[in-house]
């Protein structure tokens, strides 16, 4: 069954234009002129039931406003949304008793208050019954750890702790479907695989469907078994992770130090990233060349030591960004 | 069913709001004892003006200072139980309304009661002050109760429909603020004084007439049903007019990307 279905959804936003100058004393009375951006541009795609999908692109591509949309925070311009079989924009209500958010960069914790509070509070948000809102905390508590500060103030407590405490806030009415917007922004990396491993748990022993954005690729390498790309509001890769690293990752680093500095020519599916002295960092297109064209341009004595790596997952995210996805 | 559900959600929040803010008891207190006492020096005003005049349009000190303990205990239950309704219009503004969006409540009161005044208890404390003060009889008590429920709903829902001009004009909470400073500076005003354009107004965008004025005299000063009548008629359109702005201005809602945190 599949938890979210999106057809041409479109999100437009009116902007006003901005005058310098003497144009801004020539307009002070009169319209401003307005331009329609397209922050999410006709996008269809679905998610099925159980799954942990990376919802990724740089800064101002529409994954926000396609997530509010989704959880029924904006309205979208056009198009058609099915969350959980609700439409979001007309059936609010309904469907937040089914999901859960966490927005790393906004806390929905009263900072004043200890986190025990914050659950109570959020219970009756959810109309749980006491006595079973009781024991979802104690089970919540025990999976998150999180009964070493659970009555301390959000205020007094780190980064990491106050993360795990939006966590079992956003699934103390055991939703089915998790949007996690940014979740590990800012964590240390201790804090960072900590949360990881419990977001992995949620959707693995729960069977909680999540959508996941984050900048870090560690992350939805971890967690996703598929990506959806966006950029400048229109999907650019819908794939599954196994493809994007295999069609992807063609391009091996090498990075060789010779005994004496050689001159070495460029080939086709070869080339010379940086050069000094006896250093060389080399990119090798897998799809075009083969390790034994490069070793071919060394003599075998010259070489003193040699690494092989793969393009970071990082850097082809950042090419497809980018436009650069050949 | 969904009645009662709002019901503990407002509660649920004034226990929550006054559990956060009783972590600084001395604050707490302070805040309300401060109130107390800062209306208390307004009576000071009223009696110098009735020691040069004997009455205002009928109205004398003890009338006057009903008017007072319905004004403050008016805007005491607004500020107690509603408080974001206030700055509703930031709020839209600044792109934060959607931690309350993704909650199954009722968008407008889950936003209204997410945050108290606790000076605002020294109001409503005070509203039961004036009443010893002027010796009113035992059912004054108990009829001041509904009567500040009243007036803090048509308070609030007049502010409400203003804040929401914000879905349309950025940062424009400005007429919203302006009607609520204006229906607490002439609230505590014999009505007489005011005629004509005045009187317009305070029956239509500046309601302190339905807030204080005609509680006072078809309620307290007077028994006059058809009035009451008309300030329940005109309470309930108000609160439907403030959801029905509210709801299809929430259309216009354009979020927001600013961090923050619930204090």
């Amino acid at each position: 069954m599949k938890a979210i279905e999106v057809k041409n959804l479109t999100k437009d936003f009116k902007v006003k234009k901005k005058y310098k100058g003497k144009e801004k004393f020539k307009h002070l009375f009169s319209k401003r002129e307005v331009s329609i951006k397209h922050a999410v541009n006709n996008i269809s795609f679905d998610v099925e039931e159980g799954e942990c999908l990376a919802f990724i692109g740089p800064n101002g591509a529409g994954k926000s406003t396609t997530i509010k949309m989704l959880t029924g925070i904006l309205y979208p311009t056009s198009g058609e949304i099915k969350v959980l079989g609700f439409n979001p924009s007309k059936q609010r209500v309904k469907l937040s008793y089914q999901i859960g958010t966490v927005f790393g960069q906004k806390e929905q914790l009263w900072v004043h208050l200890s986190a025990y509070d914050n659950f109570l509070f959020f219970g009756a948000i959810y109309d749980i019954p006491k006595k079973d809102l009781l024991a979802r905390i104690k089970e919540l508590a025990d999976v998150f750890e999180i009964n070493d500060f659970i009555n301390q103030p959000i205020k007094s407590l780190s980064l990491g702790q106050r993360m795990k405490c939006e966590m079992v806030a956003s699934l103390i009415h055991n939703p089915k479907m998790l949007f996690f917007d940014e979740p590990t922004i800012g964590l240390d990396p201790i804090a960072k695989d900590t949360l990881r491993k419990l977001i992995k748990k949620i959707n693995k022993e729960l069977g909680t469907t999540i959508l996941f954005t984050s900048h870090d690729v560690g992350d939805i390498e971890e967690l996703c078994k598929r990506v959806i790309i966006i950029n400048d509001g229109k999907i650019v890769l819908d794939d599954s992770m196994k493809n994007l690293k295999y069609h992807y990752m063609n391009k091996k680093i090498v990075e060789a130090n010779l005994k004496s500095a050689v001159k070495l020519k460029e080939t086709k599916g070869i080339k010379i990233l940086k050069h000094k002295d006896t250093m060389y960092k080399i990119e090798v297109d897998m799809n075009v060349t083969s390790m034994d064209e490069l070793m071919k341009l060394f003599k075998a004595d010259d070489l003193q030591d040699i690494s092989i790596s793969s393009t970071p997952l990082e850097e082809i995210i950042k090419n497809i960004y980018q436009g650069k996805n050949e | 069913m969904v009645v009662k559900n709002n019901f503990k959600l407002i509660f649920s929040y004034l226990k929550l709001n006054l559990k956060k803010e009783y972590e600084y008891k001395t604050s707490f207190f302070l805040k309300i004892v401060m109130m107390i006492l800062n209306n208390a020096f307004f009576i000071l005003q009223w009696i110098i003006v009735f020691s040069i005049v004997d009455s205002i349009g009928g109205y004398g000190f003890n009338e006057v200072l009903l008017l007072w303990a319905i004004s403050a205990g008016s805007y005491g239950v607004a500020h107690l139980f509603f408080n974001s309704a206030f700055s509703v219009g930031e709020l839209i503004y600044n792109g934060k309304l959607d931690v309350y969006l993704t909650q199954p409540k009722n968008l407008l009161i889950n936003v209204c009661c997410s945050s108290c005044s606790v000076s605002a208890i020294g109001d409503i404390i005070y509203a039961f002050v004036v009443l010893i003060i002027i010796n009113a009889t035992w059912w004054w008590y108990l009829a001041m109760i509904p009567v500040i429920i009243i007036g803090a709903l048509v308070f609030v829902s007049i502010v409400l429909i203003f804040q929401s001009i914000c879905f349309y004009v950025k940062n424009g909470s400005a007429i919203a603020d302006m009607i609520s400073s204006a229906i607490t500076m002439f609230d505590n005003y014999p009505p007489v004084i005011f005629k004509g354009f005045a009187k317009v107004l305070l029956y239509t965008i500046i309601p302190a007439g339905f807030m204080v004025f005609i509680p006072a005299e078809a309620i307290f000063l007077g028994f006059n049903p058809w009035a009451i009548a008309i300030l329940i008629a005109v309470t309930a359109l108000l609160v439907v007019l403030a959801f029905v702005t509210f709801k299809l201005g929430l259309k216009r809602y354009s979020s927001g990307s600013l961090m923050g945190s619930r204090l």
